[in-house]
């Protein structure tokens, strides 16, 4: 998402300005045991406030519970969440800023583990073959010093560290590969790394700042945000990869310098994307980018996380000044329209469905 | 410092800022030659004034945030001790509060704001806090109110020193040296300040402790006066900081930056007496720069760093006894660099004003106007006006209307990701109505404001997820402020108490919310009691629940914290121990989000003077 700009800002402002903290205001949610079905969001909080925190929407009764984790665990979650993964019965989050991975039962987030070595600034996970994958940052401000950490993820030993080119985010695992997407960290990047065993044995050249993956029968789809305004802006670009051969074989762009797409998915043969709040939907098979939207998120202000689950959008967003609590908006995809509306804790950015 | 000789020279001053009337003639030549901020005391006798002298600011050593925090209305957001700390006046934003040095506005360039921490009272005779806006006077960010660091000379007092040696909890060490020499012509002052600490506290309540907090930083400040004859003086001034600090980790997450401030700022002044003129011209040149290291491990930094140029000229016109006009200009030079702007930038402004006052006693009034010129945006025409009525020779009503303004920053206008050279100043208008009431030695002051600001610098995302500045919000403040001071010498035992109470409120005028990180309420208390070498203090502090989210879900619970100190005069005027224990409870507390506050800790001092 927008963590890089994010993060320069709140370096500034966390100079002089600020903002936030945890709560006690949260209901309280009833005994363990109830995450097995519904909507978990994560919500990232605000950097160095320490108010990272997991809302559950109960699946059945459409009850929501904020802050899952510190209310289970007793203790907090940590500072600037940015991914969840699960394997297993188990589900992993990773916390940017403490610079851990928080290891909880995914149907009663009771507590089972804390990685807290062998990370450095760790952004997302991905599973392959019984192995954890974490893309890290390293030092935000050295380019050379980006990796991904590699534990086992039964016994959360500390295996391996693959190192990669700057800015390593989005990873998802196809296949007996992995796939990185390096948006560039504070800076801006435009490869994928394919990954395979401990060795990155190929780069492919995308857009740049490529921000999401999705595969969809042999291929892998890239949408790549282009480079913002203060960076001499530059319009992005959807790519699609074939797997057999790991080359480009198409590219989508747009005339308009402002063109930025982002969280890219493929579902039912229909590749969608996002420009802002308004939704895109094109075959996987066509030749040219619609010109119309499929309809426009328009109660969302600050789209933070997004997610394309079986028919719906999971759209959430951040409250105003991305101080407060955010929302979660779900939509049908056919139709558009809004189906329901929940609140969510602080900067929700990501939306994991529990099944 | 030598407080007996300030005394003197501060109390006919406190005097005439509490009635506003009376001596001020008498005194004004000593008052202009003695303090460069003339206009602190003569121009805003509507305005409310407190001054914390020389005691007041060796019972909080060393740094200005710890002074305020406990003996002013202000409110202040702290990353922590010693990390950085930012003011909140009369609920108004961190920028909205000038710091002015020697009649000298200091705030930063880039972020428009002081950081309190970077500041050591050592170097300064006196703090005073002016309430309310004083753009006309001060410029741009006086909005809240402003706090001034003055530096007073004194003459025909030979040659004086003091040592201050302390040291305490979490490895803190402080060491300063004062120097004065005067004769009847040359007034000369030096002070060597230098503070560093561990600041590896544990958090209370928890197993970890405050890491990557470890601070030091020096200062050094000078000044001279010379009398050249009746009629003229110069004065120069300089201070020089330099620090060093690691940004604390907070329960939730480890740090490993660093950031380091290296500041320095010169005065040069020279005033004279023609007839019914007093002509002052003041040339300062201001240096800011940081170096901030994401990893201080490594060589990697990110850094910034402002130069100022300042011209100011005054000239003050007697219209007979009872009225005075001041004709004020000023230019104003900047250029700032920096890793996070774009290329070198300058800024360029200018500005003229007029002040009219007019002693009609029992009333008083003061006009006064600005207008500015610069390169970078339009800024809007200032005025203030005031008055003062004495009801009685103890009670004063005063009541004040002005507009204030503040300009975009350097980060504002050029932050390389964001910046938005669109921008304009924010606009404030504002009135308040105050009362000061003396009863024998009990001094009470009240004062009720509103300030009504619009087009609000504000960083919000725009849509492509960059943040950008924008004039933006409207905020609403309006509240009250109270203080009280009292002091008694019963044969020899001297009693004394002062207290402050701030009540604010902060509204977002879209959804009527409390702004962020502003207080309801505020109160802090001191008591001392002294006899023959004996002396002790009393000091606590309430600070109301803030909010941390602007949709008032989330906030910060509200804290008590007290502080008591013991002095002894071991050799009377010559050597003097003092003891003291802050946090006394041990109480748990935030300041910040994640960020706990010490427990208890002591220090113990010894002064020598010679």
């Amino acid at each position: 998402m927008q963590i890089r700009n994010y993060l320069l800002l709140l370096f500034m402002f966390s100079l002089l300005t600020s903002c936030e903290v945890d709560d006690d205001n949260n209901p309280v949610p009833d005994n363990s045991g109830a995450f097995s079905e519904g909507i978990l969001v994560l919500n990232e909080g605000l950097w160095g406030q320490g108010n990272s925190s997991v809302s559950f929407i109960d699946g059945a009764t459409g009850e929501v519970k904020q802050g899952i984790y510190s209310e289970v665990n007793g203790s907090d979650l940590g500072d600037t969440a940015s991914d969840i993964g699960f394997y297993e019965d188990l589900a992993f989050i990773v916390v940017n800023v403490s610079n851990t991975i928080e290891i909880v039962d995914r149907r009663t987030f009771e507590s089972v583990a804390t990685i807290d070595s062998e990370l450095e600034n760790p952004r997302k996970i991905a599973f392959l073959m019984g192995l954890a994958y974490i893309t890290n940052w390293g030092d935000a401000s050295d380019p050379s010093d980006d990796f991904i950490a590699v534990f086992d993820a039964r016994t959360f030993d500390f295996l391996d560290k693959i190192e990669v080119e700057e800015g390593p985010e989005d990873i998802l695992a196809i296949g007996e590969k992995l796939f990185v997407a390096h948006q560039g960290g504070w800076s801006f990047n435009d490869i994928i790394s394919v990954i395979s065993g401990d060795e990155v044995e190929k780069t492919i050249t995308v857009g740049d700042v490529p921000n999401d993956l999705s595969e969809d029968n042999g291929f892998l789809w890239v949408s790549s945000a282009g480079l913002p305004d203060y960076a001499g802006e530059t319009a992005g670009e959807i790519s699609k990869i074939d797997l057999s051969t790991m080359e480009v074989v198409k590219t989508f762009s747009n005339a308009a310098a402002t063109w930025h797409p982002s969280n890219i998915t493929v579902e039912n043969g229909l590749v969608y994307y996002t420009l802002g709040t308004e939704v895109y939907s094109f075959g996987s098979g066509e030749e040219t980018l619609p010109s119309e939207p499929l309809f426009n998120m328009e109660e969302v202000s600050n789209l933070y996380g997004f997610r394309l689950h079986e028919g719906r959008i999971y759209a959430a967003s951040a409250s105003a000044d991305y101080t407060g609590d955010g929302k979660l908006y779900i939509y049908n995809t056919a139709s558009g329209n809004l189906e329901n509306t929940y609140d969510t804790g602080i900067n929700p950015n990501g939306i994991f469905i529990a099944e | 410092m030598m407080k007996k000789s300030v005394f003197y020279i501060l109390f006919p001053l406190l005097l005439c800022s509490f009635t506003g009337y009376g001596q001020l003639d008498s005194i004004n030549y000593l008052e202009e030659v003695v303090l460069s901020d003339v206009h602190l005391f003569r121009n805003s006798e509507t305005n409310t004034v407190q001054v914390l002298n020389d005691s007041v600011l060796q019972q909080n050593p060393p740094a200005l945030t710890s002074v305020l925090k406990f003996n002013s209305p202000i409110y202040f957001r702290e990353n922590g001790p010693a990390m950085v700390a930012s003011a909140s006046f009369r609920g108004t934003t961190a920028s909205q509060t000038a710091v002015v040095w020697n009649g000298i506005n200091i705030n930063s360039q880039f972020t428009g704001q002081t950081d309190f921490n970077t500041i050591l009272t050592s170097g300064y005779e006196n703090v005073a806090i002016r309430s309310g806006g004083g753009s006309v006077l001060y410029g741009s960010g006086a909005i809240g109110g402003s706090v001034h660091l003055n530096n007073r000379f004194r003459f025909s007092k030979g040659f004086q020193n003091e040592i201050r040696l302390r040291y305490g909890s979490f490895d803190t060490r402080f060491a300063n040296f004062d120097s004065e020499f005067s004769t009847e012509k040359l007034s000369l002052q030096l002070n060597v300040a230098r503070h560093d600490s561990q600041n590896d506290f544990p958090y209370p309540n928890s197993e970890k402790k405050n890491e990557n907090g470890d601070f030091s930083n020096t200062a050094i400040s000078a000044a001279a006066a010379y009398l050249l004859n009746h009629s003229n003086s110069l004065k120069f001034y300089t201070a020089y900081f330099d620090g060093e600090r690691g940004f604390s980790g907070t329960l939730t997450a480890p740090s490993r930056s660093k950031y380091e401030d290296l500041n320095s700022r010169n005065l040069l002044e020279w005033k004279s007496y023609l007839g019914d003129f007093t002509s002052t011209l003041r040339l300062a040149y201001l240096e800011e720069r940081y170096r901030y290291f994401e990893n201080r491990n490594r060589e990697n930094y990110s850094y910034g760093r402002a130069k100022t140029g300042i011209v100011k000229y005054d000239l003050e016109y007697d219209l007979g006894y009872d009225k005075k006009l001041f004709a004020l200009v000023e230019y104003n030079t900047t250029a700032g660099e920096g890793t996070n702007i774009s290329g070198s930038q300058e800024r360029n402004t200018s500005s003229a004003g007029l002040l009219f006052t007019h002693n009609l006693y029992p009333l008083k009034y003061e006009i006064s106007a600005r207008a500015e010129f610069s390169d970078r945006y339009d800024s809007p025409l200032l005025f203030s006006a005031g008055t003062s009525y004495a009801i009685t020779g103890n009670y004063l009503l005063k009541l004040n209307i002005s507009s204030n303004y503040r300009i975009p920053t350097f980060n504002d206008l050029f932050w390389h990701n964001g910046g938005n050279l669109d921008l304009q100043p924010e606009k404030s208008l504002q009135a308040e109505v105050g009362q000061e009431l003396q009863i024998s030695t009990l001094e009470l002051s009240i004062v009720g404001f509103i300030i009504d600001t619009e087009d609000l610098l504000r960083w919000v995302p725009s849509t492509d997820g960059v943040w950008r500045p924008e004039n933006t919000e409207e905020t609403l403040n309006y509240g009250l402020e109270a203080t009280a001071d009292w002091n008694r010498n019963l044969n020899g035992h001297i009693f004394n108490f002062s207290g402050t109470y701030a009540y604010t409120r902060a509204l977002d005028q879209e959804n009527g919310n409390q702004l962020i990180f502003v207080p309801k309420h505020k109160a802090t208390a001191s008591a001392g009691y002294g006899f023959g070498n004996f002396n002790s203090y009393f000091q606590m502090l309430y600070n109301g629940e803030v909010f941390t989210s602007s949709d008032n879900r989330y906030s910060l619970e509200s804290y008590t914290v007290a502080n008591a100190g013991l002095g002894y005069d071991l050799i009377t005027q010559k050597l003097n121990l003092e003891l003291e224990v802050r946090n006394i409870s041990n109480a748990s507390y935030l300041s910040m989000p994640s960020k706990p506050m010490p427990g208890r800790s002591f220090y113990t001092s010894l002064i020598f003077k010679f």
